[in-house]
C-alpha cells in the first residue's frame, strides 16, 4: 500500500475499526515511513488532549429531576388505570401480533354473549401460549413445586394435580388473565399435544355440568366445581380430553 | 403507568450525561441544550414501547441528535444547520495535515474553544467518537449515515481540530 492509502486507513487503524489483514498492513507501513508515522502520532496526541474528563459535559443535578418528574407525570397522563398483566410486557413481535388478534378478537366478542366471549378468551389465551413460547411462568413436573409457586402471585390457590400415571403429565404453571381476573393455567401434555387447565374461582356455589365446545378447530371443556372454575383448552380430541376431567375429578 | 416510569429511569436515564453531552455540543450553551435534552428524554420516553432492548445509550443518543439537530435549523444561522455534504466539501484531503504544537492538555478552555468552531457535523461525531467512545458502527446509526461518511467526517474533523489547535494563541505564552 502507497501513502495514500494508508492516509485513508490511519483513522480507522486509530481507532481499532480495521480488521486484522488491513492493521498489519498498516502496521507495517508505520514502520517504514516517517511521514505516515508522524501521522499516526499526532492522532494519538490529539487524542491524549481530547481525553481530559473535563471536556464531557455532565448534565446538571436539576435537569435530572426535572426530567424524572416530567417523564412520571407524563406516565400517569397517559394511563391511569393499568391492569396488570407481566406476561404481555413481554417483548417481540410475536405478543405484539398476538394481541392484535385477541383486541380483535374481543372487540368482535364485546357484541357477543358474556359466554361466547370466555370462550374465546379461553382459546386465544391457549394459542397466545404456544405462539409467545411462553408456556410457563414456572416449568416443573412436580406439583408440589407448581402449587406453591402460585402463593402471593394470586388470591386462590389453585388445585394442582399430577396426572402422570394416566398419560397426562404436569409441565408447570403459569399466570393468566381469564374473565377479567387473574386466573392459574396448568400445562399438561399428551404425546406432542399441550393442555392448557385454566382455573379461576367460581362466582356461583353449585357446580356446572361440564360443556365440551369447539372454536376455531381447539376444544375447549368447562365445567365447575362449585368452588373453582375450569376451562381446558387444547387441539387434542375431545375424547381423551374428556379422559382427563374424569381422571382430574376422581384423584 | 409508574412502572413504565420507573423502566425508563432505570434504562434510560443512566444515560443522560451521555445524550446531555451530545446536545451541549451541538446546541452551543447550557439552556438550550438542557431544553432540547429534556424534550428528547421525554420523545424517548413516549417512544419507550418502541425500543426493543439492545443499546439503550445509542437509542436515546439517536433521539437527542435528532432533537438537538431540529433546534439548530430553526435557531440558527442556515449555513450551520445545513447538513454536511460531502460533495460540495470534497472527498478525504490526504495532502499532509499541519504540523501541530498540541495545546496543553490541561487548557480545557482552549480546547472547547478549538472544538467549537467546527462545523456541527463534525462536532457531532468527534464528540461521539473521543468523548463518549462510540464505535463507528454505533456513530453510523445514531447520525443515520454510511459508515465511510463516519470515518470521512471524522478524519476531517480531526484534521480541523488540530489546525485550529495549532493556530489557537496559547494562554501562558511561551516565551
Amino acid at each position: 500500500m502507497n501513502c495514500e492509502q494508508i492516509q485513508k486507513l490511519i483513522h480507522a487503524h486509530h481507532d481499532g475499526e480495521l480488521d486484522v489483514a488491513n492493521t498489519l498492513q498498516v502496521d507495517e507501513h508505520l514502520a517504514d515511513c516517517p511521514s505516515c508515522f508522524n501521522t499516526a502520532r499526532q492522532l494519538s496526541a490529539l487524542r491524549g488532549t481530547l481525553q481530559n474528563a473535563e471536556l464531557r459535559f455532565r448534565a446538571p443535578a436539576s435537569l435530572r429531576q426535572s426530567i424524572s418528574a416530567a417523564v412520571e407525570q407524563a406516565a400517569r397522563a397517559e394511563r391511569p388505570a393499568p391492569v396488570t398483566r407481566p406476561w404481555y410486557r413481554q417483548p417481540g413481535w410475536a405478543v405484539a401480533a398476538v394481541l392484535l388478534v385477541a383486541c380483535l378478537l374481543t372487540l368482535q366478542m364485546s357484541f357477543r354473549r358474556g359466554d361466547d366471549r370466555l370462550l374465546a378468551e379461553l382459546t386465544a389465551s391457549h394459542v397466545r401460549s404456544l405462539m409467545a413460547t411462553h408456556l410457563y411462568d414456572v416449568a416443573s413436573t412436580d406439583q408440589h413445586t407448581v402449587k406453591p409457586w402460585f402463593d402471593g402471585r394470586i388470591d386462590f390457590a389453585p388445585p394442582v394435580k399430577d396426572l402422570r400415571e394416566t398419560g397426562f403429565p404436569l409441565l408447570g404453571g403459569r399466570l393468566d388473565f381469564v374473565d377479567g381476573r387473574p386466573a392459574a393455567a396448568l400445562v399438561y401434555g399428551r404425546q406432542k399435544h399441550f393442555l392448557n387447565l385454566f382455573v379461576w374461582p367460581s362466582a356461583s356455589t353449585s357446580p356446572a355440568e361440564l360443556r365440551a365446545t369447539q372454536r376455531n378447530g381447539y376444544n375447549v371443556l368447562r365445567w365447575s366445581d362449585g368452588k373453582m372454575n375450569f376451562g381446558l383448552v387444547s387441539d387434542l380430541n375431545e375424547g381423551e380430553m374428556r379422559e382427563f376431567v374424569r381422571e382430574w375429578s376422581v384423584k | 403507568m409508574p412502572d413504565a416510569s420507573a423502566n425508563f429511569d432505570q434504562t434510560i436515564l443512566p444515560h443522560l450525561d451521555a445524550a446531555y453531552n451530545l446536545a451541549r455540543w451541538l446546541i452551543g450553551n447550557e439552556r438550550d441544550a438542557e431544553d432540547v435534552t429534556q424534550e428528547a428524554c421525554l420523545r424517548a420516553f413516549k417512544f419507550f414501547d418502541g425500543f426493543r432492548g439492545g443499546d439503550a445509550r445509542a437509542w436515546l443518543l439517536t433521539i437527542v441528535r435528532r432533537s438537538a439537530w431540529t433546534w439548530l435549523r430553526s435557531n440558527r444561522r442556515h449555513e450551520e444547520a445545513v447538513e454536511f455534504d460531502e460533495e460540495l466539501h470534497g472527498g478525504i484531503d490526504v495532502s499532509a495535515s499541519p504540523e501541530v504544537s498540541l495545546i496543553r492538555a490541561g487548557d480545557v478552555d482552549a480546547v472547547r474553544q478549538a472544538i467549537a468552531t467546527l462545523p456541527a457535523v463534525f462536532r457531532e461525531v468527534l464528540v461521539l467518537r473521543e468523548l463518549e467512545d462510540c464505535s463507528y458502527k454505533e456513530i453510523a446509526d445514531i447520525a443515520g449515515v454510511p459508515i465511510g461518511t463516519v470515518m470521512s467526517r471524522l478524519t476531517r474533523a480531526r484534521r480541523q481540530l488540530q489546525a485550529a489547535l495549532s493556530t489557537q494563541p496559547q494562554s501562558g505564552g511561551l516565551s
